[in-house]
């Protein structure tokens, strides 16, 4: 009798989700499917407004990555009216964005995905979060972690006027400037955010990497996919978030194209499956194969090892050191082993800091012009930005008014959700034998998508909102036999 | 004087889901703004729990969609009854309960008095602004009540 066992949704993600493995009569893996219970219409409820809204009304959209959309949006502003920003808001605005990485990137190991390697895959549930992370690290690691959070989360709130959801995006700019003061303050967080960010890999060092079978399950074959990787880089390829060339490699690590944001539609596509409602992304030359990897099928990753991937290299030092290290003990580049986005998330926490004390130490960034007034009619614009869970475009059509006619979001975990379907299946069937399915065992297949933190665009607060983990398990006839929940 | 904060939580565009926002704007208008600070917010987690930093007392308002209530039942846990729930609480990072305990554990200045009043919602599945009628209708009663606790406390 095949059986069919539901996640849902799954607990520590940002945003809601759930796996449905079926089992065929041997009790092994027939199928596996993720499942995203998506909010749709945003895009409709934008449209008839004014395009000026869109940087704090994207914002709603989630409740994970303000920063993101707010910027994304801003730069589709920029494209909208034709208009740059002069080099101060530029800079400004980048210093803004590379706090917020600093800090999503930093939440996500201590909180979220770090637990599984800090604590262990296989612990009881009680122990796999922030407080069991603590007990492990140590009380004073903790009450650094939520400063220095806290510290960083006011570089943004200093910059955007908000420490939560920024209200400075302006086309052409921002609204309002710095002072040297503030310049100086921000200069020495930034110091501060990266002694930390240095500590962090360190503690992944000493806990991952000097446990051998943690490595093993890094570099093993169960959470591995041979995939092309989509992220932005600079004019030397190095890794930017905030601005540059969308470039993607093959899965030999070759390039395969580099282009504007603008020409995004020319090589990505949209998949809709009749089982979701996620619309998966895939390259639009190579095709949609279905759920597989390699060099003939389409699906691509994004996110922090797919912007290493894509990148030659970083460019502050520290973090150019780390990126190194990284691809040395992974075998090379490109890495296709999913739980190393943990490690490359936190060569990125080094990356943000270095750029942050750079971008700080800069006396343009206190300057006075912080806007060019934009001239031009607006038409159509599309902003790109590196998210921290990956790739996103925000692209607008108005009419002469500047009234919203059409808006197409690419957000970023849409990127991902093929690749993600491939990475929970195949973890299931590597640990799903003989209808044994114990909490360790979906704790590791959780952890096959854990590691791309996912984001699924779901900005409720209502509650209870994230349920227990549900396990439910079905008959040929879709008849419940059996109700699992972890309470 | 103790310090209280109002939290109205939620998503101001995702219909039901904003009816914490909408709550504690209007209860600004109605309160003494001199005895109770108000805050209006969309993030959980972290961001929750700094913002709850160094007051003695914090009334949360959120929506609440549970099954087995009917839209505009209103919903009320206090500190203790919220600390012995396994998960009761959600985000999209962590959950309340987590939260304190790790606050906690660290020490932080963390409200001696937390009370949270949720109002069993109908829908938040779809982007948009305005409440359903039976949520709308529900308010009054659930703004009194509201009302009428934080009074009686300051």
């Amino acid at each position: 009798m095949s059986r069919k066992i539901t996640i849902d949704p799954v607990t520590r993600l940002e945003g809601h989700g759930k796996i449905d493995i079926f089992l065929d009569d041997q009790g092994e893996v027939e199928r596996a499917y993720f499942q995203v219970p998506e909010f749709r219409g945003f895009e409709k409820f934008c449209e008839g407004r004014a395009a000026e809204e869109m940087p704090t009304l994207t914002q709603k959209i989630c409740g994970v990555c303000p920063t993101a959309h707010h910027l994304a949006s801003t730069k589709a502003l920029d494209s909208l009216y034709q208009v740059e920003p002069p080099p101060a808001a530029r800079k400004l605005r980048e210093l803004m964005y590379n706090a917020f990485m600093f800090e999503d990137h930093l939440l996500h190991f201590y909180f979220l995905g770090g637990p599984d390697f800090v604590i262990g895959p296989e612990a009881p549930k009680e122990q796999r979060n922030i407080l069991g992370v603590i007990g492990k690290v140590g009380v004073e690691i903790g009450k650094k972690v939520i400063s220095i959070r806290k510290r960083v989360r006011d570089i943004n709130a200093t910059i955007s006027g908000s420490s939560l959801y920024p209200v400075c995006g302006l086309p052409g700019g921002l609204s309002k400037g710095i002072t040297a003061e503030q310049r100086k303050k921000i200069a020495e967080i930034a110091r501060e955010a990266l002694e930390f960010a240095k500590f962090t890999l360190q503690v992944f060092a000493d806990i991952v990497l000097k446990n051998k079978s943690y490595v093993d399950l890094i570099v093993g074959d169960v959470y591995y996919h041979k995939t092309y990787y989509m992220g932005l880089v600079d004019e030397h390829n190095k890794v930017n978030f905030y601005d540059g060339k969308i470039r993607i490699v093959d899965p030999e690590g070759k390039e395969f194209r580099k282009f504007s944001a603008p020409e995004y539609l020319s090589f990505l596509e949209e998949r809709v499956e009749p089982w979701t409602y996620t619309r998966f992304l895939y390259l639009k030359e190579i095709g949609w194969k279905g759920f597989i990897d390699g060099k003939e099928s389409g699906i691509y990753r994004v996110a922090p090892l797919a912007r290493l991937n894509v990148s030659d290299g970083m460019a502050t030092p520290q973090a150019q050191a780390e990126y190194e290290k990284l691809f040395n003990v992974l075998g090379g580049k490109p890495a296709h082993n999913t739980l190393a986005y943990h490690w490359a998330r936190l060569v990125e926490v080094v990356y943000a800091a270095e750029r942050m004390i750079e971008l700080a130490n800069d006396e343009e960034v206190a300057g006075a012009h912080m806007r060019n007034r934009p001239q031009n009619p607006p038409q159509e614009g599309i902003g790109v930005i590196e998210a921290p869970r990956g790739t996103l475009i925000h692209h607008y059509q108005t009419d002469e008014n500047g009234i919203l006619q059409k808006v197409n979001l690419l957000v970023a975990t849409q990127n991902n959700a093929a690749a993600i379907c491939m990475s929970v299946e195949k973890a299931a069937r590597s640990f799903i034998h003989q209808g044994v399915v114990s909490e360790g065992i979906l704790n590791m297949v959780e952890m096959a998508f854990r590691a791309y933190d996912p984001c699924f665009a779901c900005a409720t607060h209502s509650l209870p909102g994230e349920m227990p983990l549900v396990v439910q398990i079905y008959d040929k006839e879709n008849k419940l036999i059996r109700h699992l929940q972890r309470d | 004087m103790a310090k209280t904060l109002i939290i109205g939580l939620g998503n101001s565009v995702r219909h039901d889901d904003a009816v914490g926002i909408i709550a504690v704007r209007k209860l600004r208008e109605r309160l003494n703004n001199s005895v109770f600070e108000i805050q209006e917010v969309s993030e959980t987690g972290l961001h929750l729990l700094s913002l709850m930093e160094d007051y003695d007392r914090v009334i949360i308002i959120d929506s609440f969609a549970t099954a087995g209530y009917a839209p505009g039942y209103i919903h009320r846990y206090d500190f203790q009854q919220l600390m012995s729930m396994s998960q009761p609480y959600a985000s999209h990072q962590l959950n309340l309960p987590t939260m304190l305990r790790m606050a906690q554990l660290l020490h932080m200045n963390i409200p001696k008095t937390i009370v949270i009043y949720g109002l069993e919602i109908e829908r938040n599945d779809a982007f948009g602004e305005g409440l359903s009628l039976k949520v709308n209708q529900a308010l009054p009663h659930f703004l009194t009540v509201i009302e009428k606790e934080v009074s009686e406390c300051a």
